[in-house]
């Protein structure tokens, strides 16, 4: 979308103009579901965030700053999907510590064994592992964000959101090798 | 490697992916966004309506009606004699002249015309010529006081009794021993007999006075007990007694020396018996304007409830309980004692308040918050639970500006907590005289966002 186009839709949704608001539901839905799908439990969890977090936009819409406006978008969806996160469980995120001495090691190629795998695998990967360290996984090595804005976001400490991390990696690392060894890969 | 190498070394693998798009995602969105809307419109409405319902009456002047009236009753009994001209006695003229005074509010109170006479024997112009003794009217006014159960007249003397021993005495005897009795005898004579401890003792030395002279003209014996019945928080005023008499000087330390020991009992009450407590509930709408991430404005309206209660020991005495001291050879202490009885006082506000503030966040899910506030009186009542006691004040102003500041909690994506110290409403309420308070509100509060 050209960058004028989406200023005028933006406009638009700020006048509180039905049309542009659904032209920018259009354009937008797809991705945002996708950041909703990476954190919900199934897809009409996903869903029911996409509707709530769509709304959220459109009433914040008007203390958009300028930058990315997709990013913008991105961070309110997130946020929303950990809130619903944590009002569907009544319950805070559960934070595993783990300092197991092989959490340290980051050169032994799941970096490239991952990243081989298709976005399905991946999240199979990731659904195996525990709430709290799946969402840190998903933040830093999907989303990009830093621990620093991760503990924020999660309300942890910056430690904590890496031996997340750490742990999240390390439980992936152990199924993809029992995968590789039933395979044959 | 770092774990830091490893950020974001996903993110290219999502940006395609979702699946298909949910059928009708759309509508149901546009249905809560139009529900919202029009929730929004209705509230933008009805607030400022509310608001102008609210306040807008209150700007006018209104007079709350005063609670329970005050009804103290005082009571003075004032004994005068006319002295005669005889040499070496006491002697009363024939005008003695005795009065009942009672007054309490709903009851006039008839004072003597004194009239300042130098006397035959050149008494101090301070002395003062009553007129006639109007026998009849005073036994008339004795019998119909409350105060006093008998008057009889018996020869020339006139004897006033009461039953409940509202003169100086202490106990309930027979009349002449309750009363001052005074009586001229058929030699010119007169002489005034006070059974009593007090009376006897006092009355004497009184008429051993330089200014009873024989050729004296008249003697003034002032006897004036003040009684003060149940009042609460009330400011005795000044006794006004004269004491331009040295006979009047004795009885007005004793008189003075009643108000003294009356305004003391009553400190003492005041100021050591006094328990209270306050609290207030309200509820009702606020609306929220994000002006960036971490920065809000908001207004809101809200009604309540304000409530005060003050419990403390009122005293009050009566009239036959005094107790005597003799604190000198010439003077003696009176003291009333003191009976005590507990008052709850209650002061009932409903209130409306208005504010409008800013909230600011310092983490995802705490922050402070600031506002200023409007308090309205929508009405006001104030009770005691005992009876005849002192009157509720309510101050002219209806309006009064505030304050409040806390902090929040993000309890919930839709539920926020509130902890705030705030301004008080109480000079909306009604007070008691004599209690004042200065008080804040400390609150907590739950906000639902819809």
């Amino acid at each position: 979308m050209k960058p004028e186009v989406l200023q005028s839709i933006i406009q638009g949704c700020i006048r509180e103009d039905a049309r542009e608001q659904r032209h920018l539901y259009e354009h937008f839905a797809r991705p945002m579901l996708s950041i909703c799908l990476r954190y919900a439990a199934d897809r009409m969890e996903a869903e029911d965030v996409l509707q709530v977090g769509f709304i959220k936009v459109f009433k914040s819409i008007s203390t958009f700053q300028g930058g990315s406006f997709e990013g913008w978008m991105k961070r309110i969806f997130i946020r929303e999907s950990i809130n619903q996160y944590h009002s569907r469980r009544r319950k805070p995120l559960d934070f595993v510590e783990d300092n197991s001495p092989d959490l340290l090691n980051y050169s032994d190629g799941f970096q490239e064994a991952v990243s081989s795998l298709g976005t399905e695998e991946i999240l199979r990967l990731l659904a195996g592992i525990s709430e709290g360290s799946r969402i840190v996984f998903t933040l830093f090595a999907i989303e990009g964000y830093a621990h620093a804005e991760i503990a924020e976001m999660l309300g942890i400490s910056v430690g904590t959101s890496k031996s997340q991390y750490s742990r999240a990696r390390h439980l992936m690392k152990l199924k993809l090798q029992k995968i590789s060894y039933e395979t044959g890969r | 490697m770092r774990q830091e190498d490893e950020r974001g070394f996903l993110s290219g693998k999502f940006d395609d992916w979702s699946g298909e798009p949910i059928p009708n995602g759309w509508n149901s969105i546009d249905r809560k966004i139009t529900i919202a809307k029009y929730r929004r419109n209705a509230l933008l409405a009805v607030v400022p309506v509310l608001f102008l319902l609210t306040f807008l009456p209150a700007l006018r002047r209104v007079d709350f009606p005063s609670g329970t009236e005050n009804s103290g009753n005082k009571v003075s009994v004032q004994l005068s004699y006319e002295s005669g001209a005889r040499s070496g006695k006491r002697a009363f003229g024939n005008s003695g002249n005795a009065e009942i005074h009672s007054l309490a509010e709903n009851i006039p109170v008839e004072e003597l015309e004194l009239m300042a006479s130098t006397g035959e024997s050149g008494a101090p112009a301070s002395d003062v010529k009553l007129p006639p003794l109007d026998k009849a009217t005073s036994i008339q006014k004795a019998s119909s006081s409350p105060f006093f159960s008998s008057a009889t007249e018996e020869g020339n003397s006139l004897e006033i009794s009461s039953d409940d021993g509202q003169g100086m005495s202490t106990s309930n005897a027979e009349a002449a021993d309750d009363g001052l009795l005074a009586e001229e005898k058929q030699d010119g004579t007169a002489s005034a007999n006070a059974a009593s401890e007090f009376q006897s003792e006092v009355l004497p030395m009184a008429l051993k006075k330089a200014l009873l002279s024989e050729t004296a003209s008249q003697l003034k014996i002032k006897f004036s007990p003040k009684i003060w019945q149940t009042e609460t928080a009330a400011k005795i005023p000044d006794p006004g007694f004269q004491k331009s008499f040295s006979v009047q000087a004795a009885y007005a330390v004793t008189s003075v020396q009643l108000h003294h020991a009356q305004t003391e009992s009553w400190r003492y009450g005041i100021q050591n018996s006094r328990f209270t407590t306050a609290g207030a509930v309200s509820a009702g709408l606020r609306m929220e304007k994000s002006i960036s991430r971490n920065f809000a404005v908001f207004y809101g309206l809200e009604t309540g409830i304000w409530l005060r209660r003050i419990e403390w020991m009122a005293s009050s005495r009566t009239a036959h309980a005094f107790e005597y001291s003799r604190t000198s050879a010439t003077s003696y202490a009176v003291s009333p004692v003191v009976k005590s009885q507990m008052e709850q006082r209650n002061s009932m506000l409903v209130f409306a308040r208005s504010e409008i503030g800013i909230r600011k966040a310092i983490s995802r899910r705490t922050g402070f918050l600031a506002a200023a506030q409007l308090w309205a009186r929508i009405s006001s009542r104030g009770f005691t639970d005992l009876e005849n006691g002192a009157s509720f004040t309510t101050a002219q102003e209806a309006i009064k500006p505030g304050y409040r500041f806390g902090i929040w909690w993000q309890a919930g994506p839709f539920t926020q907590a509130e902890l705030s110290f705030s301004s008080s409403p109480e000079s909306l309420a009604p007070t008691t005289a004599g209690a004042e308070f200065n008080s804040r509100l400390l609150s907590i509060g739950l906000r639902q966002s819809f």
